[in-house]
This record gives C-alpha cells, structure tokens and sequence, in this order.
C-alpha cells in the first residue's frame, strides 16, 4: 500500500466532508487556507482539535514559499485542492510524488472556472456534479479522475446543491484514497476540449433580473441561484434595489395589456404576485431588503401596491 | 485473440460458485465459437474483501497483462473504485454477481458493465407481492449474512411501501450452530392473526430455516414471501425427499423449467457435462454472450471500450432468462422476473401469468435511483 499524506488546500465549508473522509483514514499531512478566512479557521480548528494535523495559515504574497515548505516539512505525498483560490503554479505542483488533485465541484470541461454550482444554476442545466482531475498548468484543464453527476431539482438552491455536491466529494474523496493508496498510477482521462467552456464570476447584470426578457422559470431558477451566499437575485421596485430570494410560479395571467414585472397583488391575504414575460404569475415567497429578510407581501408596509412595475 | 482477466471470488457457502461461473461462460463460449478465439488469464480474489488486493490485481491484468477486458465476479460496491482505472485505459469492466446488493451511485461508467441476476428487482417484486396480502402485517425474518445486502431493503421497502406493516423483525445468528427462529414462534403464537412472512436467508441458513419453519407451519396457517436463493434448486435436494413445506411465493430472474430455446441449450449443456443448471453458471453463460459481442467487435477493429459497451444496449440477448438486455443508462444488465410458487417437497412452479415485462426493470429503477435512499448493514465479506 502506497503512503498516502495529503496537503489539503480549502477556503469553503463545502470542502470539509471531504476532509473529514482523508482525517478518518489518518491520510492528511496539513491543511492550508487563507489567512484571510476567519470562517474556515473556526471550522477547521474544531475539526482538527486533538489529530495532530496542522493548519497553515497561507497569504497571497508568500504562498509559493509558504506551500513548498509545507510539502517538505510535513512529508505531503499529494496536494488536493478543494476549492482553494490561490494559483499551484507548475514548480510547486511536482513537489509531491503524486502531484496536485483538483476537487471540481462542477462538471468538467463544461463547465470550468470559479463559481460551477452558480454557472450551472444560471445556465438552466439539468444536471451539476463533481469532477475530480489532476492538476495542470490551465485552470480545470487536468486529466479526470473521476466524475459523479447529480440531477438539477426544480426547487433546488445555491445552498441546497452545495450541501449535495459536498456530501457527493465525501463519497469520491474515499474512492480516491483507495486509488491512491493502492495504484502505481493515477488514471485519468483527458478532457475534451471541444466541449470546454470557461465561466468567471458572474457580475451584477447576470445576477439581475431582466423582466423583459426572462420566463417565470427563468427567475425561479435565478433567485435559487443567488439563495442564500448572495441574499437573492436583484430585482428594482419604484428605484428600490431588493432581493428576490424565493419564488414560485402559481398559474397563469388571464389580465392583458400589462407589461412584464407589474405587480398583480400586494398584500396580505394574495400575497406578493407580479406578471412576467411569459404570461405566468410569480408570487414571490421571500425578499431581502436592508432592513432585513421579509415575506413579500410585507412590501405593502413600505408602500408597493399593484399596478407598480419591476424593472 | 481477445484476452480476459478473471477475477473471482471462493465462497464457503456456494463452494463451486468461480468453477460454476467459470463452466458456463466456457461453454456458451464454444457454443458463440469463440472459445478458441479467448485467452483467459485468472487469478482469485479470497472472499472478495480485500479492495487493495482487488485493484492491485485489476491494475495489474490491465498494464502487464494487457487484457482488453476484466470479468470481476465481486460486489456492486467494488466497482466504483476500479471505474477510473478502466475508463482511463479504455478497457471494459464486467462486474459479476447475483444483484443483492446495488451501488449507491447508479451512474453509468462508460466502460462498466454491471451484469447481475437483479435480485434486488426480484424482492422488490415478492415484497410488493405480499403487501396484497389481506392482512397487511408480516414478520420479517433474515440471516444477518442476507441483511448485509440491499435486497432485504428492496424487500421489506417495497412491502411497507404498498401497505404492508412490519409486525416483528428477527434476524439470525451468523454461526448456524447459535440458528433459531424460536422468538418468532413464541410471536406468532401470541399473534393468531399475523400469518404472513418475509424470509431472506442463502445456503445453509435456508436450509435450516425452512426446516425450522416447516414445523411450525404445520401448527400456524403461514405465507412465506421469500427472496430468489430460497428458491434455489440445490434446496430440494439438500433438504431430502422427505421434506414438505407449503405456501412459498417469491419472484426469481430463472427456473430449469422456462421452456424457451435458450433454457432449453443451456439445461441440456449442462446436463451433458454431467453439471446441475444453477445461478452461477447461468450467469457465466449469459456473460458469454457479452464477451462474445465484445470479440466480434474488436475483430472488426472496434477498440473503443465505450462504443462498444454503447453499442451492447441496442442488442437483446438470447438468455436462459428469456431475454436479457443492457439498460443504457445505468449498464445494467436486466431481464424477466419470475413469480413462482413452492410446495410440498419443494417443487417450484411458475405463475402462468408471469410479470415478465421490462417495465419491472423501469419500476425499480426509478424506485431505486429516484428515492435515492436505502439502507443495509455492510458485510465485511462476498460470500463467507
């Protein structure tokens, strides 16, 4: 059996059922996150209380220096990234034996870059998934490992496929230590590249609603996505920026002539409803606003009526 | 020359299960004609516990051996661990067994065949069978070897599913010198109207059940819902002449006396060789008619391992079961389910109406991937 000591380099809680599944089999060497993340460091403390392991604080300026005496220091056979944001540039990825294991929580090559269970909510993809690949020199570029997909659920948000893809990593990070453990090689399958597409961080258009152009499917889907890590997709009343955090579709609108984002109801008893694009009335379960999270009806205390537009 | 690893298990309850397995994939072979065409190279896995052992030895049939596909004759569990070996080397994976037990991922792998007896489908079935029972409550009793696969959750999911009402769970002793089912006595005693059982037990464990069971069900009008390796042939003869048991019900994926050609070859071989027809060598001889596409395709200059294990779930093959495909999406291999009936000196009937349409693969798949959910303790062994 190969002795496996892994670097685990993270700097989101999606990555800690992973971790949790290398610390249970005594396989993690240290693990590195930013300096900067003060949510991961209380995790992590907790979670590495009485093992032994080390946690390295790491900055954007020393990384590179910091990573390479890591790996020699505490004797790491392998690196595995788990959503960490810092370049491994191609010196530090041969300094392990096995080099740099990337978990991808997004399927690969379609959908490489930093924010995949996002991309695939705002692209309307019926599936997401986790990708586990060697690392290269590109970003997400690196032979697969292997790759489990889940379905896409109608109701499904940021949050919720998060926790699934999370718990799925667990299930491939064991694999993937039997693989390592006991191979002489890491097999992997190059990517294609004809399928490849690169998506950077989402910026504020895409995360607006466009009640011109987007179908009440469309918004339902938007809103999940931004659910909860930005509150809710952005959406303008009477020049007031809110959050639409949850919505649903609820029928059809029979009333013509009316443009998309009129608000149909507003209060108490129909609650928050407002015609969009495609003729389907959207009651909008759950707004973020300043002042705090509200049901959407409760807009009527703040003065929107019906007849008011979003845009 | 298309070459083949073999790895298989050894079993203390199914001793000749690799030479069984082995026996009918050999003969169907020369039947195709192809055998001559077929370089094996074997090697044996224990009991299938170890997966160190396991992948070292997949590793080595693919890069020194140089096979171009692996028959494993292992656990559903096993084959997530060996997929990426294969998918890297563009080599097919036929993993082998009775489909006791299902993966917790049902996602196709592209080189992967998972070829099985769907014995999960099957308890699915006599679970949802006894669920139309009139008196809806059963006592579910198992061996704690049969508890550690996923058909005793198929089984005892799909009753409480259609209805059915759990009165009192027993499971078994794994030393059968500690076997009772007297705690189920005393409660059927004490439970006049609960007279429907769900039964799993295998080898030795059913034999001594049923000869528990038998005596008691001469004193209690009792239905046994039973899983398919209860209805194994070999039970006849082990349990003697004078045995008589009544009322057993429960779907099998196959039974000596299908009337199909196929059935027909296959009994026929086998009694020739001077060998009794069972599970293990069906599932040989079925796993000869995928190798034999295998051949033919790479003979043809088809060496794209996922092409070729594509281009199998467009064939239906020419089983002992009746027919048997390869469901595309999760490489599965599937077929009929049987019910059949068991009385007096266990003689097996099978139901004149029989549920073997492919909607009984459709059904429990989406009963299985959907729900995503199950539950099984887990065996530290294959086959003890």
């Amino acid at each position: 059996m190969n002795d496996v000591k892994a670097l685990i380099l993270c700097n989101n809680p999606i990555a800690i059922p992973g971790i949790k599944e290398f610390l249970f089999y005594g396989k993690v060497a240290a693990i590195g996150i930013p300096k900067r993340n003060k949510e991961m460091q209380h995790i992590l403390l907790q979670l590495l209380e009485g093992t032994n392991v080390p946690l390295i604080y790491l900055t954007k300026q020393d990384y590179k220096l910091e990573l390479t005496k890591a790996i020699e220091e505490y004797g790491a056979t392998v690196g595995l990234l788990m959503t960490f944001p810092f370049i491994i540039t191609t010196d530090i990825l041969q300094l392990p034996a096995k080099g740099f294991i990337n978990f991808h929580y997004g399927l690969l090559p379609q959908c490489r870059g930093p924010q995949p269970i996002l991309w695939h909510l705002l692209k309307n993809d019926n599936e997401a998934g986790i990708t586990i690949h060697k690392v290269d020199k590109g970003i997400d570029t690196g032979e697969i490992i292997m790759q489990e997909k889940i379905s896409i659920e109608n109701n499904d948000t940021y949050g919720t496929l998060q926790s699934k893809l999370a718990f799925l990593a667990a299930k491939q990070a064991a694999n993937l230590l039997k693989i390592l453990s006991f191979g002489t090689v890491i097999p992997g399958v190059p990517q294609d590249e004809l399928k490849a597409a690169y998506y950077k961080m989402p910026g504020a258009k895409e995360l607006t609603i466009s009640w011109d152009t987007m179908t009440a499917a469309e918004i339902v889907r938007l809103a999940n996505a931004c659910n909860p890590w930005n509150k809710g997709a952005g959406a303008t009343v009477e020049g007031w920026l809110i959050g639409i955090t949850e919505a649903e579709i609820i029928g059809d609108c029979m009333t013509a002539g009316l443009a998309p984002g009129t608000i149909i109801y507003c209060n108490s008893k129909d609650g928050l409803v407002v015609k969009t694009t495609d003729n389907k009335l959207l009651n909008i379960n759950i707004i973020y606003t300043n002042e705090g999270f509200f049901s959407g009806k409760r807009l009527e205390n703040f003065g929107i009526k019906p007849g008011m537009l979003f845009n | 020359m298309l070459r083949i690893g073999t790895l298989l298990p050894r079993s203390t309850l199914f001793p000749a299960l690799a030479v069984d397995f082995l026996n009918g994939l050999k003969d169907n072979l020369k039947r195709q004609d192809v055998f001559e065409q077929v370089k094996f190279v074997t090697d044996n896995i224990g009991f299938g516990t170890n997966e160190q052992d396991i992948y070292s030895k997949a590793e080595k049939l693919l890069l020194e051996e140089d096979v171009d596909m692996v028959i494993a004759f292992a656990d559903a569990r096993i084959t997530e661990m060996l997929q990426p070996l294969f998918t890297a080397n563009n080599k097919i994976l036929l993993v082998v067994n009775l489909g006791a037990n299902f993966p917790d991922s049902w996602q196709a792998a592209p080189t992967t065949i998972q070829h099985t007896l769907n014995f999960c489908m099957q308890t699915a079935l006599t679970g949802k069978l006894a669920a139309a029972e009139e008196n809806k409550q059963a006592v579910n009793v198992l061996s704690y070897y049969d508890g550690g696969y996923r058909q005793c959750f198929c089984m005892l999911n799909q009753h409480q599913a259609n209805g059915g009402i759990p009165a009192y769970n027993h499971v078994t002793h794994i030393n059968i010198n500690e076997f009772t089912i007297e705690p189920v006595a005393v409660f059927l005693e004490q439970h006049a109207e609960v007279n429907t059982l769900l039964c799993l037990f295998s080898g030795d464990q059913a034999e001594r059940f049923y000869q528990h069971i038998a005596l008691l069900q001469q004193k209690i009008n009792l239905t046994l819902y039973v899983a398919p390796m209860m209805l194994d042939i070999a039970l006849k003869k082990n349990l003697g002449p004078d045995f008589t048991i009544d009322k057993v019900k429960g779907y099998i994926p196959w039974h000596t006396s299908l009337t199909n050609t196929s059935n027909s070859l296959f009994i026929d071989n086998c009694k020739v060789n001077g060998r009794q027809a069972n599970y293990f060598s069906l599932l040989g001889w079925d796993t000869a008619f995928i190798v034999t596409e295998v051949y033919r395709q790479i003979i043809t200059g088809n060496n794209n391992a996922t092409v070729i294990v594509q281009s199998l779930s467009k064939i239906v093959f020419d089983s002992p079961r009746g027919w048997m495909k390869i469901d595309p999406t999760t490489n599965y291999t599937y077929g009929p389910a049987y019910l059949a009936t068991c009385s007096g000196n266990m003689n097996i009937t099978l139901d004149k109406e029989n549920e073997t349409e492919e909607s009984s693969w459709e059904t429990f798949k989406q009963q299985a991937v959907l729900n995503g959910e199950s539950s099984s303790w887990r065996n530290t062994y294959l086959c003890i």
